[in-house]
């Protein structure tokens, strides 16, 4: 049993960390004891307090637990992809097979494609040119759409 | 050959974290102060460990490695959680009474109170404190665990102890 002017020295030490180990167990200990001298009575909350603390367990493993941290998001996304796929497949059951079409009524409703070529130059680069021209305003649409929204996240977080 | 070799790591790795897991809950609970956050930050620790148990078990001291891994997680869940409730409280009316039956009642528990005392500590702080106090580590081995050098660890703890003792005697708290 540890004496109170042992247990001063050794608080003295605790208090400027050179203690090991196993002195501040023997420390603990004193503390434990209940018969703590009214000097030291200041520290009893702090040492009852670690003691506490070391019999923090931790909670039984969820088997639910990935589950649990799933994003509903996911669950969404999959809901959505069954629901196309089942309408998808409705839809496909209905067409008429290809069996059922007469090859002479698909036959007379060829695309003339000839008549739509580009044959003059100037009118390809006229077309090639309104192409690019749609093309690049969408991209540089896109850019304006994701500046706007995460400076508004911004606002948002601030 | 190669099922033994499998089944062996999974029975290493499998002891390790049964022997290591109420040390990270503990420590987790320690830095964020709310057991829902820390049973996640756990899990979270736990699900990415198991993707490199190959690596963890080959390691001279896997639980220092998975403590170091539960403080980064753990300190990443308080800093989204201060976010949070930096919004929330732009959101919401600040509570000015402090006065409610609650707030009486748990300043009452001494434990408690110490425990509040000890929140008021910075987290490296409050870590080193609960390795060498509550888990009764070494200082290397804290040092591994928490990325910190052996000269950090042993002033956060000379921190640590002279504040709490500090904050005692200001609150004049004597009996557990």
């Amino acid at each position: 049993m540890m004496t109170h002017s042992e247990a001063e020295i050794l608080l003295h030490r605790y208090f400027e960390g050179t203690t090991s180990l196993n002195e501040e167990m023997n420390l603990r200990e004193y503390f434990r004891t209940g018969d703590v001298h009214p000097d030291l009575a200041e520290l009893n909350p702090m040492f009852a307090y670690w003691d506490k603390a070391a019999k923090v367990m931790a909670p039984p493993v969820k088997r639910t637990a990935m589950r649990r941290r799933m994003p509903l998001r996911w669950f969404s996304t999959a809901a959505a992809a069954i629901l196309l796929l089942f309408a998808a497949g409705t839809w496909f059951n209905d067409l008429p097979s290809l069996t059922d079409v007469p090859i002479a009524e698909a036959k007379t409703k060829t695309i003339d494609w000839s008549k739509y070529e580009v044959t003059d130059p100037e009118e390809a680069y006229i077309v090639l040119r309104n192409a690019l021209g749609t093309a690049s305003a969408e991209m540089n649409r896109s850019a304006r759409i994701t500046i706007r929204e995460i400076s508004e996240a911004r606002r948002i977080l601030k | 050959m190669i099922g033994a070799n499998a089944s062996t790591i999974l029975d290493h790795y499998s002891s390790i974290i049964t022997s290591v897991r109420d040390r990270l809950y503990r420590l987790a609970l320690r830095v964020v102060n709310d057991a829902d956050e820390a049973e996640d930050v756990v899990q979270d620790v736990l699900v990415k460990s198991w993707g490199q148990r190959d690596e963890i078990v080959r390691l001279d001291n896997p639980p220092a490695w998975l403590l170091r891994m539960t403080k980064h997680q753990a300190i990443d869940r308080l800093r989204s959680a201060k976010v949070r409730s930096a919004r929330e409280t732009e959101a919401a009316a600040s509570d000015h009474d402090v006065r409610t039956p609650y707030r009486i009642a748990a300043a009452n528990d001494t434990l408690g109170h110490v425990h509040r005392l000890l929140q008021q500590l910075p987290p490296a702080q409050r870590m080193v404190l609960q390795l060498r106090e509550v888990e009764g580590m070494e200082y290397q081995e804290i040092a591994e665990a928490t990325d910190l050098t052996m000269q950090q660890v042993k002033t956060y703890l000379h921190r640590g102890r002279h504040k709490i003792r500090a904050l005692l005697l200001k609150e004049k708290i004597s009996q557990p």
